[in-house]
C-alpha cells in the first residue's frame, strides 16, 4: 500500500531514472494471495518462493535410446546385450560384463553409468559393438535440472509456460498467486466519442482506451472499463469515488493533467490527493499521480503517442510493484543508430522504431508526437539517452521492444 | 561389398567404413583379410594379427572359411579396446 504522500515529485523536471527509482521505492504489492491451480497460473505473479522438494530428474536416466552399459567394461568393444529398460519402468540392474537395452527416459540400470547412442552400435548377433565414449555420456544426473531443497521459482515471477512446466516437474499441483490487480480504466475530454458514434465537428474518436485496455490486459490485470467520463463534475466525483472503492488503480488518459478546469483532477484533488511530475521525455512530459484512499491513480497524457511511451515507461513498472511482481524494469538492447536526429539535450527522447536483424535502429521518418502511424509501423522504442543532442548513423542507441513490455 | 572397421582398427586403417570390390580370389573371411592387408600400411598394421579380429558378416559372426559375397556387410573389430 502507498505511504502517504508518496507522489510528491522530488524534483521540478524529473529524469526517467529518477521517476522509476521513486515508483520503486514508494510503491509495493498490496495484494493478498490466494492458492489457485497450476493450470490456471499462466500471467500471475508467484506469491511465494517455490522450492523443490525433489529431485528432477529423481533418478539418473538415458539422454538417448541406446545401450547402456558400465564405463569399466569399455575394453571390450562388444558386449552381450542382456534385458531391456524402458521409461516407466523400475530401475533395472545390468549384469556385469553386458549391455543393456535403453530407451530415452528410462531410469539407468544399477551397475551402468554410460550409455551408447544407437546410432553408434553396431549389432552382431546378440552383441553390441560399442563406440569409446567418456564415462557418463548421454546420462542425465539425478538432481542435475533441480536438486531437492532449490528454490526453483522466486516470488515475485510473472508466470509463464517455462515455469509451469518446472512447477509441474516438482509436482505442484497448486501454486500460490498475487491476488489479480482490479483496474478502472477511463479517457476524460469533451473531445472524446467513441468509435461507433457520429463525429460532430470538433470532436475526435477514443483511441486510447483500446490500447491500453490492451496494455493491462497483457499485464494479468482484471479492468473495469469506464468508458468517456461525461463533463459533469457531480458525475465525474460519483463515479471516481466508486471507481476508487472497488479497484487498485484507476488509470485515466486525456486532459487530467493540464487542464486547467479539467473536472477529474479536480475531483481526484477533493476525494484524495494529486500530483503532476513534469518528467524530462519526450513526448509524454506530465504524468499525473495520485490516490483516493488506498486506490491508486495514474493519469497518462491524451496524446496516444505519449500514453502509450508514459504507459510502457512509468504505469506498467508502477502496476507491476503493485502486483506483487519482482521483474518490472523492461530490458533494453544496445542497437546501431541508422539515422541522424537532434535533440535537446537534458530531455529523454523515445522514437518510435524498428530494430533489424543486424541490430540496426530505424526512425520512423516523421517525429510528430501525434503520430499513431509512428506506433503501428515500429516494434519498439528507440530511446535517446538525455546527455546526447546529436544522433549520427552509427551511434549506440537503446532500443526498447514492444514485445518485452506488451505482456 | 560394404567393409566397417570398429575401435583401434578403424584408427589404424583411418576411416569407418568403405565399400569395396575385392578380386575374384576372395571367397571366404581368410582370403578377405589377406587381400586387404595389401591394401597400404595402415590395413597391413590393422590387420596383422588375423587372429585378433572379430568378423561379422551381415550382422552374425563369421569364422575364416566362412563364404562371403560381394552383396555382404562385414564389420572388423577388435574384441577388446586395446590393441
Amino acid at each position: 500500500m502507498p505511504a502517504d504522500g508518496c507522489f510528491t515529485p522530488v524534483a521540478p523536471l524529473m529524469t526517467m531514472q529518477a521517476a522509476l527509482d521513486l515508483i520503486d521505492a514508494r510503491i509495493e504489492c498490496g495484494k493478498g494471495s490466494e492458492a489457485i491451480p497450476l493450470h490456471d497460473a499462466a500471467g500471475r505473479i508467484l506469491a511465494e518462493d517455490i522450492t523443490s522438494e525433489r529431485n528432477v530428474p529423481p533418478q539418473n536416466n538415458a539422454a538417448v535410446d541406446g545401450y547402456a552399459f558400465a564405463h569399466d567394461d569399455l575394453g571390450h568393444t562388444a558386449l552381450s546385450v542382456r534385458g531391456r529398460a524402458a521409461p516407466g519402468e523400475a530401475q533395472a540392474m545390468l549384469v556385469r560384463g553386458t549391455a543393456m537395452r535403453i530407451f530415452t527416459g528410462a531410469v539407468l540400470p544399477t551397475g551402468a553409468d554410460t550409455v551408447a547412442p544407437q546410432e553408434l552400435v553396431h549389432l552382431v548377433g546378440d552383441d553390441a559393438i560399442l563406440p569409446d565414449l567418456p564415462r557418463g555420456s548421454n546420462c542425465r544426473a539425478r538432481g542435475e535440472d533441480i536438486a531437492a531443497g532449490d528454490v526453483a521459482l522466486r516470488a515475485g515471477t510473472r508466470v509463464q509456460p517455462q515455469h509451469l512446466a518446472l512447477a509441474a516437474a516438482l509436482g505442484c499441483a497448486t501454486v500460490e498467486v498475487r491476488q489479480r490487480l482490479r483496474i478502472a480504466l477511463l479517457s476524460s475530454g469533451n473531445e472524446l466519442r467513441s468509435p461507433g458514434l457520429d463525429l460532430p465537428p470538433g470532436a475526435i474518436f477514443d483511441a486510447n482506451r483500446p490500447m491500453l485496455k490492451a496494455l493491462l490486459h497483457g499485464l494479468g490485470v482484471k479492468t473495469t472499463d469506464l468508458g468517456i467520463l461525461p463533463d459533469e463534475p457531480g458525475m465525474i466525483l460519483a463515479a471516481l469515488e466508486q471507481a476508487a472503492r472497488d479497484h487498485d488503480a484507476v488509470i485515466a488518459s486525456g486532459g487530467v493533467s493540464v487542464g486547467e478546469t479539467d473536472h477529474v483532477r479536480a475531483a481526484i484533488e477533493a476525494l484524495g490527493e494529486l500530483h503532476v511530475w513534469r518528467l524530462a521525455i519526450r513526448p509524454g512530459k506530465p504524468l499525473a499521480l495520485g490516490r483516493i484512499g488506498n486506490c491508486t491513480f495514474v493519469g497518462l497524457p491524451g496524446n496516444p503517442v505519449a500514453a502509450m511511451v508514459c504507459f510502457l515507461r512509468f504505469a506498467r513498472p508502477l502496476l507491476l510493484r503493485l502486483a506483487g511482481s519482482g521483474d518490472v524494469r523492461p530490458r533494453l538492447y544496445r542497437a546501431t543508430a541508422d539515422f541522424a536526429h537532434s535533440k535537446r539535450p537534458g530531455l529523454r527522447e523515445f522514437l518510435r522504431g524498428t530494430l533489424t536483424a543486424d541490430g540496426k535502429a530505424r526512425a520512423f521518418p516523421r517525429h510528430g508526437s501525434a503520430l499513431i502511424t509512428s506506433l503501428t509501423e515500429s516494434d519498439g522504442l528507440i530511446e535517446i539517452d538525455e546527455a546526447v543532442s546529436e544522433i549520427r548513423p552509427g551511434d549506440p542507441v537503446d532500443f526498447l521492444s514492444y514485445a518485452e513490455v506488451m505482456r | 561389398m560394404k567393409l566397417i572397421y570398429f575401435a583401434w582398427l578403424r584408427e589404424r586403417i583411418g576411416i569407418a567404413e568403405e565399400t569395396v570390390t575385392p578380386p575374384a580370389s576372395v571367397t571366404d573371411v581368410t582370403s578377405l583379410i589377406e587381400w586387404l592387408k595389401g591394401r597400404g600400411p595402415g590395413y597391413a598394421l590393422a590387420l596383422a594379427k588375423p587372429e585378433a579380429i572379430r568378423v561379422a558378416v551381415n550382422q552374425q559372426y563369421r569364422k575364416g572359411p566362412a563364404p562371403i559375397a560381394a552383396s555382404d556387410e562385414v564389420a572388423l573389430f577388435p574384441p577388446v579396446t586395446g590393441g
